[in-house]
């Protein structure tokens, strides 16, 4: 079904979200996912996947939080919808459910 | 948004990558997103430099160009969050509506204000048209040698000798150079090489007995390779093979038409006379002409291998005589440098080490084939090339002219603000938004835009004959893409500037200050400022051009009154046959004795190169008996008769010239003043008597001691561009100079002798061409570029006037037309005419006198530069530099001091009845 569908980036983005908690706003999110997984990402690639994800419902954002370091500008912040919860839980369960059924074969003979 | 500037670090990002991140983030995410970015930065900036955290930023800030924001920008201004959006719908600028209302306010206000219209089209068309032509002219100098398949590694081999005073080049080298560099260097991978016959006769049978001929003199002994290095078409005949035997031509079609007509020339035969005799050749080909965009131009090839029979295997292994123009083919992907770097090892490996035989250090370079016509200027170059540095120069003067047309339509939309800005603010009132009062008067620009280049489009027509003549380039209106993407380029950008920027500054007018009958730019304040520069910028740029083309002019003329030391007028030059044979010096005094038979000419003499021809130059084959060989002295040589300085009127100072029947005069030589100065003689007088060694002494005439008989008066025998030369003379043969007895001013007796003369000739040469011209004439081809360049230079200053003189006759006119008021109350107090002529017409004189502080010394350097390329400069370079201004101020005050009367004749009731 299209619109719940989650691209691999969006899906680190928001997993990244949810382990920020209360202090995902732009910048903490990518120094987070810089620092996660091992890729330095371009803010505008970040801020397009928010948009994106905001769009589908996947997240919710509020402004707050002015700090002198940011020219006194307002940082946007934002956290999981249920709706995002849900879009990750599903891709997890896909994950899994395919994952189980990998025959032994495969998986020893990559490993080796 | 609060938006202070950051006082904490007291460090910001650039500011142009913030401006351009607010255009391409979407409104609502702007202000966060730019936080985001300003805390990464100044993170950055405690770790890293300044510069790296600068760089970092721009990247961040260009990241953002991407389709998703782009995506969601364009959806989030679909639909507005309640808080920011209009509360009535805004139609879009581009509906049909608002198009063809658009459409007709802007042809009302066009018609309304006719006045500007007239000055903006007519300005903008002709700074389109000058902007055209010289894209063209640009154009066809940068295409020059670029229709061969193989340019970008075609090479032309070229010679350098370093001497003290600086390297001379040569277009030619020797034989040997380009097989030698074929096997020994892997980088190249072909040669061709040309040889130039100069002047040469063609017999081309025409019935049993008959023959015509014609004289050529663009023939070259070519190579088969030719055509596998040359993009040139072969018409008829097989590129291997057409050039491979001896005694085998290919034509031009052009001259294949000539010789043959409409029959097929292969296998027909011509036969030249030239140097090497008379020899009979086989047509075995027939190419396209040669582009005209082509440095090397010909009218057909001889065969390599026939000049390997006249000369023997000097065409494969000489190394001392360059006459051979080389052209290389290096590998794909070689870089001309490296190669390069290899040749001067190379040459003095093949040449042997300088100063054994030479003195001179010989170099030996490689010319991109498609630099050649801007860039190179040797000795012994194929054909006139043309200056990179006019092309760069008329490129800016195109740019300067659009540039002022621009101004004038900025200036006038601004200075006619008062009015337009009630109408701004009535329809902001009415719930315009801003785009669409830009809409507008974009609208109305693209309109004048598309009247302009209707105008431009007849200047052109009218103008590119004329162009293409002052040039003398095949200046031709194509759809070449490049041309095409110009074009496109310069009215996008012009439309863009003359478009935007009024209407910019117009729409931003608040609605309820203007309709309270303040604000609007009056006369002061930005839009003031901003015409005053524009105005200052106009007449700064008309007056320097025109002080160039005043300087060129002048230069030109002053050089025609400059006495050259000789006599020019009533004096003809015959054309010397090509054939020497053994009785060639009998027949010409037999021909010399016959003319002189007739009355109107008064002497006749002869010369190897008649004034305004380079005689050949020679480095250190000269000196003084008993002295060493001086490596780096200079002369210039060449055969004359005895009645040569007679016949031109140049005095012998010491000693004598030639005298007819004296056979011992062959062994002596006349100086003229510098080359005796050169040789270190003290006087003309110790000079005579003295021994030279000379390339053509001796008894054999291959070098040896010579006697120096007199010397004579210096005269220029090239163009007063080039510093006197030091020139000797020997006893010989040459072109006849005729000179009339007095002026035949009816033009009867100019044909009668020259009808006389080509009979005569006839009689004595009957194979060889009839050539007779002034030598006058051929003297002052030797400014043609010169002239040339004052025409274009001139045209382009006359337009300049012509628009700033438009775009001040506007201004003038809204000016006064705002103080009409003010003027009208003044003459009712009784103001003398005079007080408010100075009134209107003081601020005008004000910019003109600051453009004329400005264009000065930019008038001054340009002069500067130019004469640079003159040895012979006259006086007075001031009077250059004001006339200028007084013709430009002039013109200026007869526009403003018009208007100022019409408004002081006015009666003051129409101004002030209304109030």
């Amino acid at each position: 079904m299209k619109g719940t569908y989650l691209g691999e980036f969006e899906e680190v983005v928001l997993l990244t979200i949810g382990i920020l908690d209360q202090d995902a706003y732009g910048v903490t999110i990518l120094t987070e996912l810089a620092k996660q997984s091992g890729r330095s990402i371009s803010v505008g690639a970040l801020h397009t996947a928010l948009m994106r994800l905001e769009e589908k419902g996947f997240v919710h954002s509020w402004t707050g939080g002015a700090t002198p370091e940011r020219g006194g500008r307002r940082k946007r912040y934002f956290n999981l919808t249920l709706a995002g919860l849900h879009s990750l839980k599903e891709a997890k369960l896909l994950r899994d459910q395919l994952w189980n059924q990998l025959p032994p074969l495969t998986l020893e003979r990559s490993l080796l | 948004m609060s938006d202070q500037p950051n006082s904490v670090s007291g460090s910001t990002p650039p500011r142009w990558a913030t401006a351009l991140l607010k255009e391409l983030l979407p409104a609502d995410r702007s202000d966060d997103i730019a936080g985001d970015l300003l805390e990464r930065y100044l993170a950055h900036r405690q770790q890293t430099t300044r510069w790296r955290a600068d760089w970092q930023y721009v990247r961040d800030v260009l990241s953002f160009i991407r389709p998703g924001v782009v995506r969601y920008k364009l959806k989030s201004s679909r639909q507005p969050s309640p808080a920011t959006s209009y509360p009535y719908p805004t139609p879009s600028p581009f509906t049909y509506g608002m198009l063809t209302n658009y459409l007709t306010v802007a042809r009302r206000n066009l018609l309304r204000q006719k006045l500007t219209t007239f000055i903006n089209t007519l300005g903008l068309s002709l700074g389109l048209a000058s902007c055209l032509l010289i894209l063209l002219y640009v154009q066809t100098e940068w295409s020059y040698d670029t229709f061969h398949a193989q340019a970008p590694n075609l090479f032309r081999v070229v010679s350098y000798e370093e001497a003290a005073e600086g390297s001379t080049g040569q277009a030619p080298v020797y034989a040997a150079v380009g097989p030698t560099l074929k096997n020994e260097l892997p980088e190249v991978a072909d040669f061709t090489r040309l040889f130039a016959r100069g002047s040469l006769v063609v017999n081309v049978a025409s019935g049993r007995e008959s023959w015509h001929n014609f004289t050529e003199s663009r023939f070259f002994f070519a190579e088969p390779s030719l055509f596998s290095l040359f993009s040139f078409q072969l018409l008829r005949g097989n590129p291997q093979t057409a050039l491979a035997e001896p005694f085998t031509v290919v034509l031009s079609a052009t001259k294949a038409r000539t010789y043959f007509g409409k029959l097929n020339p292969l296998g027909k035969t011509i036969q030249i006379d030239d140097q090497f005799g008379q020899s009979t050749y086989r047509v075995t080909g027939v190419v396209a002409d040669v582009p005209p965009n082509s440095h090397l131009h010909f009218d057909a090839l001889t065969s390599f291998s026939s000049l390997s029979r006249y000369l023997g295997p000097l065409t494969q292994t000489d190394w001392s005589i360059n006459w051979f123009y080389t052209y290389v083919r290096l590998q794909t992907g070689t870089q001309a440098q490296s190669v390069e770097a290899k040749l001067p090892s190379w040459l003095i490996r093949h040449k042997g080490q300088p100063g054994q035989q030479t003195p001179l250090t010989e170099t030996l370079r490689l010319q991109a084939i498609t630099d050649i016509h801007l860039q190179s200027h040797l000795a012994g170059e194929v054909g006139t090339n043309g200056d990179a540095t006019t092309v760069r120069f008329l490129l800016l003067v195109a740019g300067l002219i659009l540039a002022m047309a621009w101004f004038n339509y900025v200036n006038l939309a601004t200075a006619q603000s008062l009015q337009r800005a009630k109408e701004v603010g009535v329809r902001k009132t009415l719930g315009a938004q801003k785009h669409q009062i830009r809409g507008q008067f974009f609208v109305e620009s693209i309109l004048v835009h598309g009247l302009a280049l209707l105008g431009a489009a007849c200047f052109v027509a009218l103008g590119l004959p004329l162009f293409r003549d002052w040039l003398d380039r095949p200046l031709l209106l194509s759809f070449d893409p490049q041309l095409l993407v110009g074009t496109g380029v310069v009215l996008v950008l012009s439309m863009m500037v003359v478009g935007w920027l009024p209407a910019t500054f117009l729409a931003t007018f608040q609605p309820i200050q203007v309709l309270k009958g303040r604000g609007g730019l009056a006369g002061r304040g930005l839009g003031g400022s901003l015409r005053r520069t524009l105005v200052v910028l106009q007449f700064t740029i008309t007056l320097v051009l025109l002080a160039f083309a005043q300087t060129i002019y002048w230069q030109l003329g002053a050089m025609n009154r400059q006495p050259l030391g000789l006599q020019l007028t009533d004096r003809l030059v015959v054309k010397a046959p090509s054939v020497h044979d053994s009785l060639a010096d009998q027949k010409a005094a037999l021909f010399k004795q016959d003319l002189l038979r007739f009355p109107a000419i008064k002497a006749i003499s002869q010369a190897q190169y008649v004034p305004g021809e380079t005689m050949d130059a020679q480095q250190g084959t000269v000196r003084r008996l008993g002295s060493p060989q001086s490596p780096s002295l200079t002369v210039h040589i060449g055969s004359i008769d005895e009645g040569f300085f007679a016949t031109y009127g140049i005095p012998v100072l010491a000693g004598r010239s030639f005298q007819a029947g004296n056979r011992s005069d062959s062994a002596g030589v006349v100086l003229n003043q510098t080359a005796s100065r050169v040789l270190g003689f003290s006087s003309p007088q110790a000079a005579v008597g003295q021994r030279l060694w000379f390339p053509y002494g001796g008894t054999d005439r291959r070098g040896g001691p010579v006697t120096v008989l007199g010397v004579t008066r210096d005269y220029h025998q090239r163009s007063l561009k080039e510093a006197k030369l030091a020139q000797i003379f020997r006893l010989g043969g040459g072109h006849f100079t005729v000179q009339l007895a007095d002026s035949p001013r009816q033009t009867t007796d100019k044909a009668q002798i020259r009808a006389f003369v080509q009979q005569r000739f006839r009689h004595y040469y009957p194979l060889d061409p009839f050539e007779l011209y002034t030598v006058a004439d051929h003297y002052a081809r030797q400014y043609e570029p010169d002239v040339q360049l004052g025409r274009v230079v001139g045209s382009f200053a006359l337009i300049a006037i012509g628009i700033a003189c438009l775009g001040l006759l506007g201004l003038v006119f809204f000016s006064t037309r705002q103080r009409a008021k003010e003027v009208s109350i003044r003459k009712i107090h009784g103001a003398p005419l005079g007080t408010i002529w100075l009134l209107l017409t003081r601020d005008f004189l004000k910019l003109i006198a600051l453009a004329s502080l400005v264009a000065l010394p930019l008038e001054y350097g340009l002069i500067q530069r130019w004469l640079g390329n003159f040895v012979f400069r006259p006086a007075g370079i001031g009077w250059l530099l004001i006339t200028p201004l007084l013709y430009v101020g002039l013109i200026s005050l007869l526009t403003v001091s018009y208007h100022a009367y019409r408004t002081t004749r006015l009666n003051p009731v129409r101004f002030l009845r209304d109030e």
